[in-house]
C-alpha cells in the first residue's frame, strides 16, 4: 500500500495478500483468484548453526553488577523488579539459530568527533515575537557574535563556541523597523553522553537537508521540485525523506526512509462547487463533506483541521488586525500577495488544537476555502483501484530502486555546498555506505494437516500443497445443518457456488451437505434480515448469504443479526465471486473460512512447547462514535492438542492509548483455558499491537505490571503451585527500518535481525515474516518488554515466526503473529459494523474472519 | 457536529483536583500521580477499569455502578460455548521440546549500563533526570563540566514524600468527614 498509510493504520504487507485487503471496511469477500506461481520447493532443511545450548554462553564480566550509581533511583530496574529476582544472566539478546545471511539496511553510520560539546542558550525577545521565522531572521544578523555554527529553533540556541558572557544582550531590527532587545541566557552544556545530544544532531541534520531545497511538511522534508503529477486524479506525489538519528545497539546511526506525500491539488472551494449543484442542501452537504478535514494552506505551509463553516461571512468581511479593521481580501493581498477570486464564499473555522492547554484556548483561525488544499485520502479514493495503482506505481519501490535513492540522498547531502557547510561546521560526517549486518534465516516451518506434514517452503506459502491436503480438524458430521439466503434471480450463481463448495470440501475432508435454501424476492437489507430470522428457527450451524454487491449497510445488518442477536456465524459472498472464473480456488478459501467459523482448524504448526497460550491484542476505533474504540483479544488454547482460539472484545475509550480493562479480557481467556484443559497455561505469550513506541514506558507501568500482578493472584487462587510464566511483547509494524540482501533483493521469509539496528535499552528484534514480490518488505519489530517465560532469545524469535503461520484466511505467513491479526480483524469488525459486543456463544469460533 | 469538542474535553486528576488536563493525557498523568501520592492518598483501583481510581468510602458504590461492569456481566449472564470434542486432535509431535527449558530473561539494562551508548532517561521525574544525566556523564567519562565550573552546592535531597506534603489533597479531606 502507499506510504501514506504508515502509522498505526498501516496495512499489513506491501504484497498482495488478502489479509491486507480484508482489514478495512466491510468488503464481504475479496478472494483473489490465485494465480499462484510459487514453485513447490522440497523441504529445504537449511543448515542450522551448530546448536549451542540456549542460555549458556560466555558470561561477560559485568554480569550481575548493578548499573552504575547504585544509589540512583533507577526506574529502569523496576521493569524487572517485580518478579525477576534471579540475576539476569542471559547476557545477549542475539540468537544463533538459522542460516546466516548478509543484509544491507537503510542506515548510515555517523562519524562525529568524540570531544564535542554543545553550548545551550535560551533566547528571549523584547517585545515578544510570535513568528519563528522572524525570530530566526533577527538573530541571524548577529552571526559574528554567535560564530558560524549555531542552531536556533526559535527559543533555544545551540552553539559550538561558548559566548564570552553567560548573559548577552543584543539589539536587533526587523524589516518592519521595530527594535528588539535580544537576551541570550546560558543554560548549560550538552555533552555527548545524554539524549539531548541526539536531538541536537537531528536538528543539525535537518538544517543541512534544507540545503537540498526541501520543504518541511508536518515533520518530514519533501522535495517539491521532484514532485510527480497525477493530473487525472488531481493529485501530486512529493518524494521526501524521513530521517532520524538515534542510538542503536552500538553506534549512533542515521535511519533514512524514502517516503511520499500525497498532495491533493483540489481545494475546499472545489468541494463547495460540487455541493452547489443542490442549492437546497448546500450548507448541509458542504458541512458533511468538509468538517474534520485537514487542510494545508500554501501561503504559510501549515495544516489545520476544519471545525466549522461560517456561512454568514465572506472574504469581504473584516476582522481586527493590529487595531485596524481589515477585510480578508485586503489582508491576503497585502500580506501574501494573494488575490481571492470568489468574494462570496463562506469561511472556514479551525480551532487551534495544540494550544488548547494554553491560555489561548479558544483561539480560532479563519480560513478561506479557495486557499485551503485538502490533504489525505478519502475512502472513495482508497477504493478507487485505478488511483491506488497509479500511486503505488510511484510509491512502491523495489529494493534496488530504494537503495539507489538512499545513495542519491547521501551523495546530494555530501555534495551540496550549503549542506556540507552545516555538517562540517558541526564536525559531523556521514559514512557513504549503507550499514551491512548479519541476519539469520529460520528454516521453513512444517505445516501440519490431518494426515501429513508439508514444508511451508522457502516462500512461506502453502497454497498449492493445501489442495491435496485434508484439514486438521473438521466437524465430525461435516457441515450438516446450514442455510443459504440468495435472491431468486441469482439461483444459477448459487448453484455453481454450492457445487464448487461441496467439491472442494470433499477434497479437504470437510463434508458439506445440501443446505436449506431460502430464496428472496429482492435484495433489500430488510429482506435478508427477515430471511435470517426465518433460518434461525432451524438452528443452523452457519448461514451463507449471497449478496449482489458489497453494500456496507447490508453487510453490517447481516453481521449484526448473526453475531449479536442470533449467535450464528455468517458467511457473506458477493455474486461477482460466484461468477469468477477462478471459482475453485475461491471456493477453497471459502470452505476453509467456513470451517474456521464453525470453530475447527485447517492446519497447525509444530510447537515445541505444551501448555502455551498465545494471546494477541489490538484496538480499532469506532466508525460511528469517535470517542469509542473496541479492543479485541484473541487467545489460543494449548495448540498442541486443541487448535482452537478464544476471542473476546470490549469497549474502551478512544482517548486512551493503553487498555484499561485488558485484565478482564485476559481473565476470561484464562478461565476458558482452564475450562478446556483443567489447568491454567504453563506459559503465556502476549503480543500487544496498537501501541506506539512513544508510550512504551507507560505501557510497562500501566498495563504490564498490572497484568503480571493479577496473573500471580489468579494462579494462587486457582491453587496452581507454579508461578505464571509470561512474556509481554509489543508488536510494531510501522518501523522505518528496511533490510535488503546483498543482491538487492528482499530478504526471505523467516529472516531475523537482532543486532546493530536494534536498540540497546530494549530486548527487541526484527522479523521478516512475509515473502513480498512487489515493493520492499517492511520487517516487523518485536519488543519484549517483560519476560518470565523462561525462553531464550532464540526461542522467542522462533516461536514468534511460527505464530505467523496460523492466519487461516491466508495460506501463507502474515506480517504479525496470527493472534494479533485475528484480534485486529475482530476489533475492526466490531468497530465498523457491529458497534456492540457479540454473543458469548461464538467466543470459540473465528466468526469474524 | 463538532467532534473535536469531546476530545479536547478537560478532566480532573483523581489525586489532586488542581490538576486539570486533556482527556487523552489522563492515563499518562495518572501514572505519575499514582507514584507521587502513593503514600498520601490511598485510592483503590477499580477492578473493571484501571483508570478508575476510587477513594475507599466510595469504592463499594463504584463497583456496583461502574459502566465497565458490563464486560463481566456480559460474561456471567450469557452462556459460554460448549467444548467441542471433535475440535481436539492428537498431540502434534515436534522436532524440538522446550518444555523443561527455563532461561532467565535478558535484561537490556545490564548491557546498556556498561556499553558506550547514550541512554534515555524516559518517564522519570525532572530531579531524577538531572541526576541521571550527571551519572551518565561520569559513566561515559565526560567530566569537564566539573573541572571548569565551581562545584555547585549539592541540591537538597527532596524526597517525593516531602514535596507532596504541601499539596492539596482532595480525597483525604473528604475521607475525614
Amino acid at each position: 500500500m502507499s506510504d501514506q498509510t504508515r502509522g498505526r493504520r498501516r496495512l499489513s504487507g506491501h504484497g498482495d495478500d488478502p489479509c491486507s485487503s480484508s482489514e478495512q471496511g466491510p468488503r464481504p469477500k475479496v478472494f483473489k483468484a490465485s494465480g499462484s506461481s510459487t514453485a513447490i520447493t522440497t523441504v529445504g532443511s537449511a543448515p542450522t548453526a551448530s546448536g549451542r545450548p540456549s542460555g549458556s554462553s560466555t558470561a561477560i564480566t559485568t554480569v550481575g553488577s548493578a548499573p552504575t550509581g547504585s544509589g540512583r533511583p533507577s526506574r529502569y530496574d523496576l521493569r524487572y523488579e517485580i518478579i525477576n529476582t534471579r540475576p539476569s544472566d542471559v547476557v545477549t539478546k542475539q540468537g544463533t539459530d538459522g542460516m546466516q545471511i548478509r543484509l544491507q539496511t537503510n542506515f548510515f553510520r555517523l562519524i562525529t568527533t568524540p570531544k564535542w560539546r554543545i553550548y545551550h542558550y535560551h533566547v528571549e525577545f523584547e517585545p515578544d515575537i510570535e513568528m519563528v521565522r522572524v525570530r530566526r531572521g533577527i538573530l541571524s544578523d548577529h552571526s559574528n557574535v554567535l560564530g558560524s555554527a549555531f542552531i536556533f529553533d526559535g527559543k533555544q540556541l545551540f552553539t559550538t563556541k561558548k559566548l564570552e558572557k553567560d548573559l548577552t544582550r543584543l539589539q536587533g531590527t526587523s524589516k518592519t523597523e521595530i527594535n528588539y532587545t535580544i537576551t541570550i541566557k546560558y543554560v548549560g552544556t550538552i555533552s555527548t553522553a545524554e539524549s539531548r545530544f541526539l536531538q541536537v544532531l537531528n536538528l543539525i541534520l535537518r538544517r543541512s537537508m534544507k540545503g537540498l531545497k526541501l520543504e518541511l511538511i508536518g515533520r518530514n522534508l519533501f522535495d517539491p521540485n521532484a514532485k510527480i503529477m497525477l493530473r487525472e486524479h488531481h493529485m501530486e506525489l512529493w518524494p521526501g525523506y524521513e530521517t532520524s538519528i538515534r542510538q542503536h545497539e552500538r553506534d549512533i546511526l542515521l535511519c533514512t526512509e524514502i517516503t511520499h506525500k500525497v498532495m491533493r491539488t483540489e481545494t475546499v472551494y472545489d468541494i463547495l462547487m460540487r455541493c452547489i449543484n443542490n442549492p437546497a442542501r448546500l450548507q448541509e452537504d458542504f458541512r458533511t463533506n468538509v468538517l474534520g478535514l485537514v487542510v494545508l494552506t500554501d501561503y504559510n505551509n501549515r495544516t489545520y483541521r476544519i471545525n466549522d463553516v461560517d456561512f454568514g461571512q465572506t472574504p469581504r468581511s473584516t476582522f481586527s488586525c493590529k487595531g485596524k479593521d481589515v477585510s480578508f481580501v485586503d489582508y491576503y493581498l497585502s500580506k501574501y500577495n494573494i488575490r481571492i477570486r470568489d468574494q462570496k464564499q463562506p469561511l472556514l473555522i479551525s480551532k487551534n488544537k495544540d494550544k488548547a492547554q494554553n491560555t489561548q484556548k479558544d483561539e480560532m483561525v479563519i480560513l478561506i476555502p479557495e486557499l485551503c488544499r485538502v490533504t489525505g485520502l478519502t475512502d472513495n479514493m482508497r477504493n478507487d483501484f485505478g488511483l491506488m495503482r497509479a500511486m503505488s506505481n510511484h510509491t512502491r519501490m523495489n529494493p534496488q530502486r530504494r537503495i539507489e535513492r538512499l545513495h542519491t540522498f547521501n551523495r546530494r547531502l555530501q555534495n551540496t555546498p550549503e549542506s556540507v557547510k552545516v555538517l562540517t561546521d558541526w564536525d559531523m560526517r556521514l559514512e557513504e555506505q549503507l550499514i551491512k549486518l548479519n541476519g539469520r534465516v529460520i528454516s521453513p516451518q512444517k505445516i501440519v494437516f490431518k494426515a501429513n506434514k508439508v514444508s511451508a517452503g522457502n516462500g512461506a506459502d502453502w497454497t498449492r500443497e493445501f489442495r491435496a491436503a485434508t484439514m486438521l480438524t473438521t466437524p465430525r458430521n461435516g457441515l450438516s445443518r446450514w442455510a443459504v439466503i440468495a435472491p431468486e434471480r441469482n439461483s444459477r450463481e448459487l448453484r455453481t457456488l454450492l457445487e464448487s463448495l461441496m467439491r472442494v470440501g470433499r477434497g479437504m475432508g470437510f463434508n458439506i451437505s445440501n443446505p436449506t435454501e431460502l430464496k428472496i424476492r429482492d435484495d433489500r437489507t430488510g429482506t435478508y434480515v427477515r430471511a435470517m430470522d426465518d433460518c434461525a428457527r432451524l438452528d443452523p450451524m452457519l448461514v451463507l448469504c449471497l449478496v449482489p454487491n458489497n453494500n456496507v449497510e447490508r453487510y453490517s445488518s447481516i453481521k449484526k443479526r448473526g453475531c449479536i442477536d442470533k449467535a450464528i456465524p455468517t458467511q457473506v459472498v458477493t455474486i461477482r465471486v460466484a461468477n469468477n472464473r477462478g471459482l475453485m480456488s475461491i471456493a477453497t478459501k471459502i470452505a476453509i473460512q467456513i470451517n474456521c467459523k464453525l470453530g475447527y482448524t485447517p492446519w497447525m504448526i509444530e510447537l515445541p512447547l505444551s501448555g502455551l497460550m498465545t494471546v494477541g491484542f489490538d484496538i480499532a476505533k469506532c466508525s460511528r462514535d469517535r470517542s469509542k474504540a473496541y479492543g479485541g483479544l484473541v487467545a489460543s488454547m494449548d495448540l498442541k492438542e486443541n487448535s482452537t482460539f478464544f476471542s473476546t472484545v470490549a469497549e474502551c475509550s478512544a482517548y486512551d492509548v493503553l487498555a484499561n480493562n485488558l485484565w478482564l479480557m485476559l481473565a476470561k481467556a484464562l478461565r476458558r483455558y482452564r475450562y478446556e484443559h483443567n489447568k491454567l497455561p504453563t506459559r503465556i505469550l502476549f503480543y500487544r499491537d496498537g501501541v506506539s513506541s512513544g508510550s512504551l514506558k507507560q505501557l510497562v507501568e500501566y498495563e504490564v505490571k498490572d497484568i503480571a500482578e493479577k496473573l500471580k493472584q489468579e494462579y494462587q487462587k486457582a491453587g496452581e503451585n507454579t508461578q505464571p510464566m509470561l512474556a509481554y511483547i509489543v508488536v510494531t509494524k510501522s518501523s522505518n527500518t528496511r533490510f535488503f540482501t546483498d543482491s538487492y533483493q528482499n530478504p526471505p521469509a523467516g529472516t531475523i535481525v537482532d543486532d546493530v539496528v536494534t536498540q540497546p535499552e530494549r530486548f527487541d528484534f526484527y522479523v521478516v515474516s512475509q515473502t513480498v514480490r512487489q515493493g520492499t518488505v517492511s520487517p516487523t519489530n518485536y519488543n519484549v518488554v517483560y519476560s518470565t517465560i523462561g525462553l531464550s532469545p532464540d526461542q522467542i524469535q522462533k516461536l514468534t515466526y511460527k505464530m505467523c503461520h496460523l492466519y487461516y484466511n491466508w495460506s501463507g505467513t502474515t506480517r504479525v503473529p496470527a493472534v494479533c491479526q485475528y484480534a485486529k480483524k475482530l476489533a475492526t469488525l466490531v468497530a465498523t459494523n457491529l458497534h456492540a459486543i457479540p454473543e458469548s456463544a461464538l467466543e470459540k469460533q473465528l466468526y469474524y474472519l | 457536529m463538532n467532534f473535536m469538542e469531546s476530545s479536547s474535553e478537560m478532566v480532573t486528576c483523581p489525586y489532586n483536583s488542581a490538576h486539570r488536563m486533556l482527556r487523552k493525557k489522563l492515563q499518562q498523568h495518572i501514572i505519575k500521580c499514582r507514584e507521587l501520592y502513593k503514600n498520601e492518598i490511598p485510592l483503590l483501583n477499580c477492578p473493571f477499569n484501571n483508570s478508575h481510581l476510587i477513594p475507599e468510602p466510595e469504592f463499594y458504590q463504584h463497583t456496583k455502578s461502574c459502566e465497565d461492569r458490563k464486560i463481566v456481566a456480559h460474561f456471567q449472564f450469557s452462556e459460554s460455548a460448549p467444548i467441542k470434542e471433535d475440535a481436539k486432535h492428537e498431540k502434534i509431535s515436534a522436532d524440538e521440546d522446550w518444555d523443561e527449558d527455563n532461561t532467565p530473561a535478558y535484561n537490556p539494562q545490564v548491557y546498556a549500563a556498561s556499553a558506550n551508548i547514550v541512554r534515555e532517561p524516559k518517564g522519570i521525574f525532572p530531579a531524577q533526570r538531572k541526576d541521571f544525566i550527571k551519572e551518565e556523564r561520569k559513566r561515559l567519562g565526560d567530566l569537564s563540566d566539573e573541572e571548569k565550573m565551581p562545584e555547585p552546592p549539592p541540591p537538597p535531597k527532596i524526597s517525593i514524600r516531602e514535596t507532596t506534603k504541601t499539596r492539596h489533597q482532595p480525597y483525604q479531606r473528604r475521607a475525614n468527614h
